[in-house]
């Protein structure tokens, strides 16, 4: 049962550290794409985007570390509903299905709402695995772990992207 | 002494991957650049925003009336449409250089996952999604209008 825990800790906070890489390295995008739900005056997009980025790496580091117990997981089922309720307001407004939470990992944009309804279940059930411990190495190692993957991903489909252009000149 | 060991190999591993990253993006954008530099030449124009837009797209109309308004920052316009529906719109949007897309097509693969490109001096700024940036810059000046 213990792996189980493990294993949802690891899985929020690679999607999580995913989606904040993603909208930092493309950072002009991010207040277009808030802007898109409208549902915030035009004016405070950016300053809603910094909250984002702040919420998102929270979330991340909350889970690494396991701090907060029980209040973290709390936070993270209200947040999950903020968003389920605004992508449900977008798709009856504009009946757009994708989003662009996660940049450049297609796969994960293409269903915005099932993905945050798994995600929203995983986090339920989280809060009757067992309880697992923290160790500071540990943290540490899986913080290096995840941030080297994501990088490691998003420079495969930079390379990818490069050898698409090659090929067109 | 454990934690120094994997905090070490952490951050060098970091400064490799931030490294070879860097390169790639670098060697991209000079590209990139000189594409658009070159492009720029062709049309003779000095408009930094590119912005390509595709008929077949949902949302075609409402980009269509944005770009019949008369405030909106000149444009170029990447029209990726049958040659007929260009000659068609580039009557239509008349403050905008409309570009037919099939004449260009070393310039489309810089637009594969992005519908916008802005030139500024030192980089090219990206955006992915021609309505929504269309959408703000409309508001952007109509608050300067108003």
């Amino acid at each position: 049962m213990i792996v189980l825990t493990y294993a949802s800790d690891l899985l929020i906070a690679i999607l999580f550290f995913l989606s904040f890489y993603m909208k930092v390295t493309n950072l002009h995008q991010l207040p277009l794409e808030i802007n898109s739900y409208q549902v915030i005056p035009y004016y405070y997009a950016k300053i809603a985007a910094y909250l984002l980025l702040i919420t998102e790496g929270g979330i991340f580091l909350l889970y690494i570390t396991g701090l907060a117990f029980v209040m973290k997981e709390l936070l993270l089922i209200v947040l999950l509903l903020v968003f389920i309720a605004l992508i449900l307001r977008k798709r009856k407004q504009q009946g757009n299905l994708e989003c662009g939470c996660f940049g450049k990992a297609d796969s994960l944009n293409k269903y915005p709402l099932q993905r945050n309804m798994i995600l929203l279940v995983i986090v339920i059930a989280k809060l009757f695995l067992p309880i697992r411990m923290f160790s500071l190495e540990e943290s540490i190692t899986f913080i290096f772990f995840i941030t080297g993957m994501v990088m490691i991903y998003d420079i495969l489909t930079d390379v990818v992207r490069l050898r698409e252009i090659n090929k067109g000149v | 002494m454990t934690t120094v060991i994997i905090l070490s190999t952490g951050v060098s591993l970091w400064c490799v991957l931030l490294y070879i990253r860097w390169q790639i993006i670098r060697k991209y954008a000079y590209r990139e650049q000189r594409e658009l530099e070159r492009f720029k030449r062709e049309l003779s124009t000095t408009m930094t925003t590119i912005i390509r837009v595709d008929y077949t797209e949902h949302r075609f109309k409402e980009i269509n009336a944005i770009l019949t308004k008369k405030q909106l920052e000149r444009i170029i316009i990447l029209l990726v449409a049958p040659d007929w529906l260009v000659a068609v719109k580039q009557r239509a949007w008349p403050r905008h250089l409309v570009v037919n897309a099939r004449l260009y097509p070393t310039l489309l693969p810089y637009f594969q996952r992005v519908d916008v490109l802005v030139g500024t001096e030192k980089k090219v700024i990206r955006f992915s999604d021609a309505y929504e940036y269309l959408r703000t810059l409309n508001e952007e000046s109509e608050e300067i209008c108003s």
